[in-house]
């Protein structure tokens, strides 16, 4: 396994968020690693801490977050120790992102074709950015590119502004894209063919990528390994096949539950009781345990630690009960 | 061809509006007691004297007659001498108006430069003891009244340092400019105290928006970032609020101008109406709407201008 390139390495993560009545932590000890050409899933409700861990790699974080712990390794370089001017070398060139919500993502008083030139060299000339703008406005199927590259963001519908937000992330061809939640305010036809086009232009130009979402079946398809956030903690990681067929956590175990299936048509649709916890009021013990049909006195007071499954380096869950866990999974149907 | 409908359209539109301007001005100058005859003859006039001041002003002939005549000037441009100073309106307008729009001119000017940088620095720190500085001290300049503000630089700047000359417009241009200056930065504290809160407001909103982190997660320049992503857009409503403060500075001139006896149309309009000249004021009032309408008009085709989401329709 050694052969396989590792582009990103987080390690022991912490993002607080400096507020007035002291710092709360949104991103608490989160380690994960993405191979170079896989798509790695971030998963877990709002407020999970996924899309903070997004923007804590490329330094996006809004006032008052701050990266307090950890490093971020992408291609032996730590990103935490990177000068703003180091920074800016990285992001766009080596990493890019695309946000969830195109409308107020796109520059509503720039074309889309020069929103997506702005990011070429400089020695280029315009007939050569203006090609090129094209070929990239053609790549993520925006029909009739030459004519849509003056066109402004409000002259797109919902789909198209993804596709043009999509080409003008591309345009520095970065070896690693975060996609923070690119399909969930799009229909779900328009979600379809936006993840078909990621999963492309993945294969087809070897980008790596980090996809947060809250949607599981998003994932499902397009994920090679998947980690489960919650209250900023990892609960569960593993290949995206083992992590649907064999959950081990009981919060993952509850989210696949919650996904209606054909299987389990006529019956009530299961939904997990009460709410994720307030980033100032985490609980003591495991963050889950208020919520979990397992939780006993241990996991009230004590947070468990993430530990491997049946001895599989791969397959890591964070639960005093991962034993009885193996047991239930036998009876998931996904 | 939609935008020359428009404009078309908006100048038709202006038609009712002078009319009804006419009218105002015409009745509303004649509902005021006084009679400028006997403004002109002195009280010790005989009634003959008196009568026959009237019949030489045109004022013995019936109130609709006169107010055609006005009407039929409207058309022409031409609103034959003034009452009291016996000179013709067009040119005494044309005359004033050089120091008035001059007046407005420099204020903007003065507007921008104070508001733009301040409202700006002002929205990058609002929640910073710096930002709540500004925009008190802002608030200031939005309550208390112009005419107070212009005494004190008056009595501060004038009167005590000498740095500027006391209601004097000078014969050469740089003396034109250095009598502009108070009065201007007096009209100009105002409106960019105004203009000020817009802009800090809107830096705030922008940096709201995901595109500025788009912008910052493609590697662009921060002085790419400021230009084509944040102030391009907390430009365009800023621009709007200015320009419509343009027409109330047009408007505020005559307080301006009298505090700081400037000889712009503000002035002369506040003596022509003390004196009753009927010419000169009803002259005057009809150029200036026709001004603010323009002015109005070049505002929204500014704004379309400058904001593609905006159609001329």
């Amino acid at each position: 396994m050694s052969e396989i390139e590792r582009i990103l390495d987080v390690r022991h993560l912490k993002t607080d968020f400096f507020l007035e009545n002291g710092p709360v932590t949104a991103v608490n000890d989160v380690s994960f690693h993405v191979n170079k050409g896989e798509t790695f899933g971030l998963i877990g409700e709002s407020g999970s801490g996924k899309s903070v861990t997004l923007r804590s790699i490329l330094r996006l974080l809004r006032k008052p977050g701050k990266v307090v712990g950890g490093q971020i390794i992408y291609k032996e370089r730590d990103l935490c120790r990177l000068s703003e001017q180091e920074m800016r070398g990285i992001r766009g060139r080596e990493i890019g992102m695309i946000f969830q919500e195109p409308m107020t993502t796109l520059n509503p008083v720039q074309t889309i074709g020069s929103q997506i030139m702005e990011s070429f060299k400089k020695s280029m000339t315009k007939e050569e950015k203006e090609k090129r703008a094209v070929e990239l406005m053609q790549l993520v199927g925006i029909p009739s590119a030459e004519e849509r590259l003056r066109s402004y963001a409000h002259q797109f519908s919902g789909g198209m502004r993804q596709r043009a937000m999509i080409a003008i992330a591309l345009a520095s061809e970065p070896s690693l894209l975060l996609a923070d939640e690119p399909t969930t305010a799009l229909d779900v036809t328009i979600q379809d063919q936006i993840i078909r086009l990621l999963r492309k232009l993945q294969r087809d130009l070897g980008m790596s990528m980090i996809l947060v979402t809250h949607d599981l079946g998003v994932a499902s398809e397009i994920c090679d390994r998947i980690a489960v956030m919650y209250g900023g903690r990892i609960m569960e990681q593993a290949p995206a096949e083992e992590i649907f067929t064999h959950p081990k956590h009981p919060y993952t175990y509850d989210l696949m539950r919650s996904v209606p299936s054909m299987e389990r048509k006529g019956s009530e649709l299961y939904s997990i009781e009460g709410t994720p916890p307030s980033l100032d009021n985490m609980p003591a013990g495991c963050p889950f345990a208020p919520r979990c049909e397992l939780a006993d006195d241990r996991c009230r007071e004590d947070a468990p630690e993430l530990t491997s499954v049946n001895g599989e380096e791969e397959h890591i869950a964070r639960c005093w009960h991962i034993d009885r866990l193996i047991e239930q999974a036998k009876y998931l149907k996904v | 061809m939609d935008e020359f409908t428009y404009i078309l359209k908006r100048i038709l539109q202006m038609i009712p509006v002078l009319l009804i301007v006419t009218l105002a001005i015409f009745f509303g100058m004649r509902m005021i007691p006084g009679d400028p005859a006997l403004l002109l003859v002195g009280n010790r006039a005989s009634d003959e004297t008196i009568a026959a001041m009237r019949a030489k002003l045109g004022l013995d002939q019936p109130l609709i007659t006169q107010y055609l005549l006005f009407l039929r000037s409207c058309l022409t441009f031409d609103f034959g001498n003034s009452l009291t100073l016996k000179a013709p309106v067009t040119e005494l307008f044309r005359q004033k108006a050089v120091v008035t729009v001059s007046l407005t001119l420099m204020t903007i000017l003065f507007a921008v430069l104070i508001s733009v940088p301040l409202g700006y620095y002002a929205g990058l720190h609002h929640d910073q003891p710096a930002g709540a500085v500004i925009n008190s001290i802002s608030l200031v300049f939005v309550s208390v009244p112009e005419f107070l503000i212009g005494l004190l630089l008056l009595l501060v700047f004038a009167l005590k340092l000498h740095w500027f000359p006391v209601g004097d417009w000078g014969h050469t241009l740089p003396e034109h400019i250095r009598s502009l200056i108070l009065p201007s930065l007096t009209g100009a504290l105002m409106t960019s105290s105004l203009v000020m809160r817009n802009i800090s407001d809107n830096v705030v909103k922008v940096l709201s928006y995901d595109y500025v982190d788009f912008a910052r997660s493609k590697g662009l320049s921060e002085k790419r970032i400021r230009n084509s992503y944040i102030l391009r857009n907390v430009m365009i409503p800023a621009v709007t609020l200015l320009a419509m403060r343009m027409t109330y500075m047009l408007a505020g001139s005559i307080v301006i101008e009298s505090v700081f006896a400037l000889p712009g149309i503000g002035q002369m309009m506040l003596n022509a109406i003390l004196s009753r000249d009927y010419s000169l004021v009803q002259a005057t009032v009809y150029l200036f709407a026709i001004i603010v309408l323009v002015m109005n008009l070049l505002t929204d085709i500014s704004y379309s201008l400058l904001d593609p989401r905006v159609k001329l329709k």
